[in-house]
């Protein structure tokens, strides 16, 4: 998809509040559940972000730099006897991006109310 | 084996058949990914006490939804892996056909079905059958045509709503063989668009009740124009452009300069 450097979809949107906000609340990073269940809870109940749709966006914000990626301690997945998790974290420029969209849109930053999982 | 981790195995097998023959790191990266995400879910759905069968049709629901942007994403790393775009580069007139091309077979559906909505009473005589199912046909049409308007300036998802259900009627003409294989990829395509734009949160700006009851008003009165040029001949057309050319000329003398 072409599109004009700065813009983002809703869901680009959502995914970029949503990491802030997690940071906000604690949490450094997240992995893909945690935001789908993040964006699905907020500004109201709706359903989670479809696997394809999500892992895409996330996929797509990394390679414009507005995201960036690592997976977790293998260690500490099998301790706790679980999958690894691919962590994301908002970069710098992800910041910056979403506060020019939010400015732009005469949106005020951060959504109330998330909890790191 | 709980509901849940059924719906589970089959998101696996599904993502292990889209991500096939493509570069294994790629590959186990999407899976790995995604295996972390289902296990979560379920993880989840036992701490609050969801139902396994409420988790199972959650997880399945987001795999469906998220076909359509699978294949595209299938698509894009086969791209990637072979050096070409994902979308054809160069002229801007072949990027916009990949983008857009059923909606030029949209639009030929829509022509085709008012066209021959007209036609058929026409050569076939007119009968309650002949008038009543070219009066469907044509709205049918109209319904189509006015999905591509309402999707390119209002909603997406409305818009790709219009399209699919005007396209239906191509499907029962299975004996001519070119009808069901211009509506069927055209439904399929707005049904694909819809579950994207909807799984992208895009939500456009929903038409307003009034906007809803003038579509619904142009669809009405095409078909009432369709039958009535049908029974009463084609040159009941000359007094209805007239009544509308009056009407349009009243309402722009009414309207303040």
């Amino acid at each position: 998809m072409r599109r004009k450097p700065g813009t983002l979809l809703p869901l680009e949107v959502d995914i970029l509040e949503a990491g802030l906000e997690i940071r906000r609340a604690g949490g450094a990073r997240f992995h893909g559940f945690q935001l789908a269940k993040a964006i699905s809870d907020h500004p109201g109940p709706r359903p989670l972000t479809a696997h394809g749709t999500l892992y895409k966006a996330l996929q797509r914000l990394e390679e414009a730099g507005l995201l960036e990626s690592q997976w977790e301690d293998p260690n500490i997945a099998a301790t706790e006897g679980r999958p690894r998790r691919r962590l994301y974290a908002v970069t710098g420029a992800g910041e910056r991006t979403l506060a020019a969209w939010q400015a732009r849109h005469g949106r005020a930053p951060g959504r109330p109310g998330l909890e790191p999982t | 084996m709980s509901t849940a981790d059924r719906a589970a195995a089959l998101v696996a097998w599904w993502v292990a058949t889209y991500s096939h023959h493509l570069p294994s790191e790629v590959a186990e990266r999407r899976q790995a990914e995604l295996a972390s995400d289902l296990w979560e879910q379920r993880a989840y759905g036992r701490l609050v006490g969801a139902p396994a069968p409420a988790v199972a049709l959650s997880i399945l629901r987001r795999m469906t939804a998220g076909m359509p942007a699978d294949l595209r994403w299938r698509h894009h790393q086969l791209a990637a892996t072979r050096g070409r775009p994902p979308v054809p580069g160069g002229r801007p007139v072949l990027r916009t056909l990949a983008r857009n091309w059923w909606l030029i077979l949209a639009a030929l559906v829509g022509l085709f079905e008012v066209g021959f909505g007209v036609a058929i009473p026409l050569e076939e005589g007119t009968s309650f059958d002949t008038v009543g199912g070219g009066a469907i046909l044509a709205a049918a049409g109209l319904l189509v045509l006015g999905g591509i308007a309402v999707r390119r300036q209002r909603s997406r998802i409305t818009g790709d709503i219009m399209i699919a259900v005007g396209a239906v009627p191509m499907l029962p003409w299975l004996w001519m063989i070119l009808p069901p294989l211009l509506g069927l990829p055209v439904i399929l395509a707005a049904a694909f668009d819809m579950a994207e734009a909807r799984s992208l949160g895009e939500r456009g700006t929903s038409l307003a009740a009034r906007e809803r009851l003038v579509l619904a008003g142009v669809v009405l009165l095409g078909a009432v124009l369709v039958i009535t040029l049908l029974v009463a001949g084609p040159l009941i057309v000359v007094p209805i452009l007239l009544g509308l050319v009056v009407y349009v000329g009243l309402r722009q003398r009414r309207r303040p300069a």
